[in-house]
């Protein structure tokens, strides 16, 4: 009866995570995900989903099932739960890499969200952002770069400002050194 | 049922502490660091050094060798810098309970710093090294100072960090996010064993390929070396 009760209060801490295979995993931090569909989900039926672990309404999603290699392009946003190779072009649009997400592409996006594991380059026009449970292996090139306590990052950092074709090297160098230090998951950027 | 709580809690204290005796400072890991830095802000004199030298101008690069940390990101670019992040103790994690052979390890790191570490020759004015040489085993020290120089442009400034350890002993892994030019946040990441003990002649040994190297002077175990290409 406890438990049940528990369940149902489900917090945003107990969502899945992924860790990388070089960090042991407790066998009991490590929990059942739910099936993600690859529709939009259009009630709120599943107590405690979390809308960041799962596809949000709306958002077109690759299921954990499902495996693309290719050039995958849209015009909105795309939560990917599976695994994709190749290349992915939003441009405009958001993406999602959910904590099953395997992604081994060059990604260009506006927005990105890595819970899963991505190698390849990723390029924002405004953030990156890497989530506790999120391993990035490759060079980042965005606006804002979040990255959580705990999250894996191997690679290189430019900050650009403007959709990404601006120069490299951060933002504008502060008249001493003495950068403010910013909270944690506080975004990076250059500053005007 | 309050009183069986406090005698189960009694009993396995009884236990963490026979096992801890029965197993020395393994089971104690924090206990045994002696003066080390702890969790919390910490003045880096080295620190400050680092950034007069390397940042002086603006697009600079910057390799962190330690774990990415929201903090180092934010200081780094904004300042104007480049910054690659290399977390290669997480990389690199050998196994205590392994026992390689050191020819094993040696060509095991040799391969990982081929496959991992792709650099350019003279691509970066700085490295933080934090303390992650303390924690490496002697036969991977010298090709990652070897491929470490390679790396750092000539008059290219590193910064390392020793503890004043024993060899073997336990102490906390520390993350070290940059608050300021001269302010580290030290956060715990873990428990790992000093391979050995650096005196500065040891040290000096093991960067005789690079131009100079300066001491800092610190109040804690932890040294600051500024290691100059």
């Amino acid at each position: 009866m406890w438990n049940r009760k528990e369940e149902k209060k489900e917090s945003p801490v107990s969502t899945p995570v992924y860790t990388p295979a070089s960090v042991p995993v407790k066998p009991d931090s490590v929990k059942e995900v739910p099936p993600v569909s690859s529709t939009p989900q259009n009630s709120g039926s599943q107590a405690g989903s979390q809308s960041w672990s799962e596809a949000p309404k709306g958002v077109a999603s690759i299921g954990k099932s499902v495996i693309i290699r290719g050039e995958l392009s849209g015009s909105e946003d795309l939560f990917i739960d599976g695994q994709v190779e190749g290349t992915i072009e939003l441009r405009e649009h958001n993406l999602t890499v959910g904590p099953n997400g395997r992604v081994n592409a060059h990604v260009n996006a506006k927005e990105i969200v890595v819970q899963g594991a991505v190698k390849g380059n990723l390029r924002a026009a405004d953030r990156v952002e890497i989530r506790k449970s999120g391993s990035v292996t490759g060079d980042l090139v965005a606006a804002r770069i979040v990255i959580e306590d705990g999250a894996f990052f191997k690679g290189s950092i430019d900050i650009q400002k403007g959709g990404g074709d601006g120069k490299s090297g951060g933002g504008h160098k502060s008249e001493s050194f003495s950068a403010p230090a910013q909270p944690q998951l506080a975004s990076v950027g250059a500053k005007v | 049922m309050s009183s069986n709580e406090a005698i189960t809690a009694q009993i396995s204290g009884s236990v963490r502490r026979l096992l801890g005796h029965v197993l020395k400072q393994d089971q104690h890991p924090a206990t045994t660091l002696q003066g080390s830095a702890a969790s919390g802000l910490r003045q880096s004199k080295g620190l400050r050094e680092f950034w007069n030298a390397v940042g002086a101008a603006e697009g600079m690069q910057i390799l962190d060798l330690g774990a990415a940390s929201q903090e180092n990101i934010n200081f780094i670019t904004g300042l104007g810098h480049r910054l690659c992040t290399e977390d290669l103790y997480r990389s690199l994690q050998f196994n205590s309970t392994r026992t390689p052979t050191a020819e094993a390890i040696e060509s095991e790191a040799v391969q990982f710093f081929r496959e991992n570490l792709n650099y350019q020759k003279g691509q970066f004015d700085g490295v933080l090294c934090w303390d992650l040489l303390d924690f490496l085993p002697d036969s991977v020290i010298e090709p990652l100072i070897a491929v470490l120089y390679e790396f750092l442009k000539p008059d290219g400034h590193l910064l390392a960090f020793f503890h004043a350890g024993q060899p073997g002993q336990i102490v906390p892994v520390e993350q070290y996010r940059i608050c300021g030019a001269d302010q580290l946040q030290v956060t715990h990441r873990g428990t790992g064993k000093l391979w050995r003990s650096f005196n500065n002649r040891a040290i000096e040994s093991l960067f005789r390929d690079y131009a100079s190297l300066r001491f800092f002077l610190t109040k804690d175990s932890l040294r600051e070396v500024i290691i100059i290409r």
